[in-house]
């Protein structure tokens, strides 16, 4: 049986925790997603452009009493890719039970 | 140099800080479990916080109000006690909405610094909105039977007992709540301010100014003490 293919763009630690972290929040100010996974503005910019590519998340500013703010919001897009990593991570880890012998590598997180 | 919170425009400054992303970097299904775990387990810790943080903020809000009745009743002296009419009853029906009010901003404003009402802010709020409508809805249906059946009854007894009501109402119906402790918080603290209302009216119920007294100093004891202690108690185990 064919193992379930994890989306690359999500299967990375950084990506997914982001991505895990606004799909539960809907929006985040940059510094607070920054803060809340202890990841540097360069880290969470990069993996943020990559996420913004594949049209999973967007980015906004808004305009505050100092300036502006750049915030995070997980698109209509990426909530229904997460769902689908969740998805896929549930049958990987099912299949894996089965058969326990199975490689557990996902596919290539290389992209 | 720390860069401040707001002006941060990552894509205007570029830095090369990002030497340390790996895109090659083996991730196994269980590690990827593990890791939204951990936004889960942040988020809950998260939510406990502000939880119990807003329980705080209506453990100053709630007595707040009980005192300013206290101090509007010392001033013109209840509707009920039959000293003729005073312009300032007027003030009666609506002296808690500015507290209110003031518990509302400050509760949204901590959601929303803690960037948790985001997440489900049609259902947090409806669930808010809600959960005021209940104790609300209580105290005055109380009132209306009141003064309807013109039955003697201390009013800060009643409305200590109504909070109470309201408080195990929304309990019960699960509102409010991150998980089951808080569930359980609600259920319990309401249980406290019924049974604190209930034992001092029994107490004193024949003596209605003895009563009056007595429950113009609990009753902003009670309820500040059940609502802060039990915001203090969810913050300390987030």
């Amino acid at each position: 049986m064919a193992l379930p293919s994890l989306d690359p763009v999500i299967h990375q630690a950084t990506r997914l925790r982001i991505l895990a972290l606004l799909f539960r929040n809907r929006l985040g100010a940059f510094t607070w997603v920054r803060d809340a996974l202890g990841l540097t503005d360069g880290n969470l910019d990069t993996h943020a452009k990559r996420l913004e590519e594949a049209g999973y998340i967007r980015r906004g500013r808004v305009l505050m009493t100092g300036g502006f703010q750049v915030r995070l919001r997980i698109t209509p897009e990426g909530d229904v890719a997460f769902r689908a990593y969740l998805e896929a991570l549930r049958a990987y880890l099912a299949l894996e039970t089965v058969e326990p012998t199975q490689s557990a590598s996902p596919p290539s997180t290389d992209r | 140099m720390k860069r401040t919170d707001v002006g941060l425009c990552p894509r205007a400054h570029h830095l090369p800080m990002d030497a340390n992303v790996h895109e090659g970097e083996g991730l196994t299904p269980q590690a990827a479990v593990a890791e939204i775990r951990r936004i889960e387990g942040l988020h809950g810790a998260l939510a406990r916080r502000a939880s119990g943080l807003t329980w705080m903020i209506w453990g100053i809000v709630a007595p707040a109000i009980f005192i300013s009745y206290a101090l509007l009743g010392i001033l013109v002296g209840f509707p009920g006690n039959g000293n003729g009419y005073h312009a300032l009853w007027v003030l009666f029906p609506v002296l808690w909405a500015p507290w209110a009010a003031i518990g509302l901003v400050a509760t949204a404003t901590l959601w929303r610094s803690v960037g948790l009402v985001i997440p489900r802010r049609s259902a947090r709020m409806r669930e808010g909105v809600l959960t005021g409508a209940i104790i609300v809805g209580i105290i005055f249906a109380g009132f209306a039977a009141i003064a309807v059946t013109k039955v003697p009854v201390v009013e800060f007894a009643w409305v200590l007992m109504a909070q109470g009501l309201g408080v195990v109402t929304v309990g019960l119906l699960g509102l409010n709540c991150n998980d089951a402790t808080e569930r359980r918080l609600w259920i319990l603290g309401g249980i406290l301010l019924v049974a604190t209302a209930l034992v001092g009216s029994l107490l004193l119920g024949g003596e209605i100014l003895l009563a009056r007294q007595w429950f113009t100093l609990i009753s902003p004891l009670t309820s500040g003490l059940v609502l802060f202690g039990g915001g203090l108690y969810l913050t300390s185990r987030a």
